[in-house]
């Protein structure tokens, strides 16, 4: 099998799961619900659950992280990936080698505190994020979009921006920070 | 056994997520700079293979395990949710992970995005107990 998978392979997989998830048990596919179904869990009495039992998310979650866990002891993802030359260019340009793997250990480092720091920001943009947006790249773009919902358009477009505003204008100041 | 099949399309996913690097924090920023088809090329794929199955099951009268007519959830259009879809993104390029790859990503052993989840959690929190937060 080729490595990496291609994206039309990777994008017709994971488009089969909106169909099978309903066919399985009338699911919506959709990951970002569950930043808001654990705290109901946790804290019943306080905050609402919602009408239907959402335990199946956890169960699909904890599929996810099999299906990871399996990869990774086979596929050596420690090893550089095949970036587009101008990126490479661009993230060498804020002080990252860009030749490591999966994600720039010059940030996701924890003997560097400022870099933790930046990471529990994005962290809690995301979780904040995508319970404001009612969704994320799943529930938004792939279900929402595929469902011919307009406003799923309309959101995931705000994702694409917000994306595009972090690396053209924020993140290269921010690194320069955390990297300093 | 129906939550032994959700456990294997789960599988299936984290799987996906991994073997075509969809996960990685680069991959995020050459979608962000326009360097790289990939990401787009994943989503599009996705979005039209969603799109031409639902409308197969609904010509066809699918039904679900349970005999129900399957139908996705209708998500109800709120305005904060174009500012949520602005926080979300500027997020989506610091952690260079979406929801479902950042628990891919742990599952596949990138020990430093634990804090990236425990953060998305607490993110949720913060959204429950904010004014925003009506009706979920």
């Amino acid at each position: 099998m080729n490595y990496p998978l291609h994206w039309s392979v990777s994008g017709l997989i994971i488009g089969l799961i909106v169909p099978a998830l309903l066919l399985i048990s009338n699911r919506s596919f959709g990951i970002s619900s569950v930043y808001t179904e654990f705290w109901a869990l946790v804290f019943p009495r306080h905050l609402s659950k919602g009408n239907e039992s959402n335990s199946w998310r956890l169960l699909f979650i904890l599929g996810i992280f099999i299906g990871a866990f399996v990869v990774s002891s086979y596929q050596n993802i420690g090893q550089p990936i095949n970036l587009a030359a101008d990126t490479v260019t661009q993230l060498n340009s804020w002080g990252l080698a860009a030749n490591d793997g999966y994600y720039p250990l010059e940030i996701f480092n924890f003997t560097n505190f400022k870099a933790m720091l930046l990471l529990a920001a994005g962290g809690l943009l995301v979780g904040f994020g995508t319970r404001m947006a009612n969704g994320c790249t799943s529930g938004h773009c792939i279900t929402g979009i595929s469902n011919l919902q307009v406003h799923s358009i309309v959101v995931s477009i705000c994702f694409f921006i917000g994306a595009m505003a972090m690396s053209y204008l924020i993140l290269p100041h921010l690194l320069k920070i955390v990297l300093s | 056994m129906k939550n032994i099949l959700i456990i294997f399309v789960g599988i299936i996913f984290g799987f996906v997520l991994v073997e075509s690097q969809i996960i990685s924090w680069y991959r995020i920023q050459e979608m962000a700079f326009f360097d790289s088809f990939h990401m787009y090329g994943v989503i599009m794929t996705a979005i039209i293979t969603g799109a031409i199955t639902l409308q197969i099951i609904k010509k066809i009268n699918l039904k679900s395990l349970d005999g129900e007519i399957p139908a996705v959830n209708k998500k109800i259009f709120q305005k904060h949710n174009i500012a949520g879809g602005l926080i979300f993104g500027l997020g989506w390029s610091i952690a260079g992970a979406c929801p479902g790859p950042i628990f891919a990503l742990i599952g596949s052993g990138a020990l430093p995005y634990i804090i990236v989840g425990i953060s998305a959690f607490v993110g949720g929190l913060v959204f429950s107990i904010s004014p925003f937060n009506k009706g979920w």
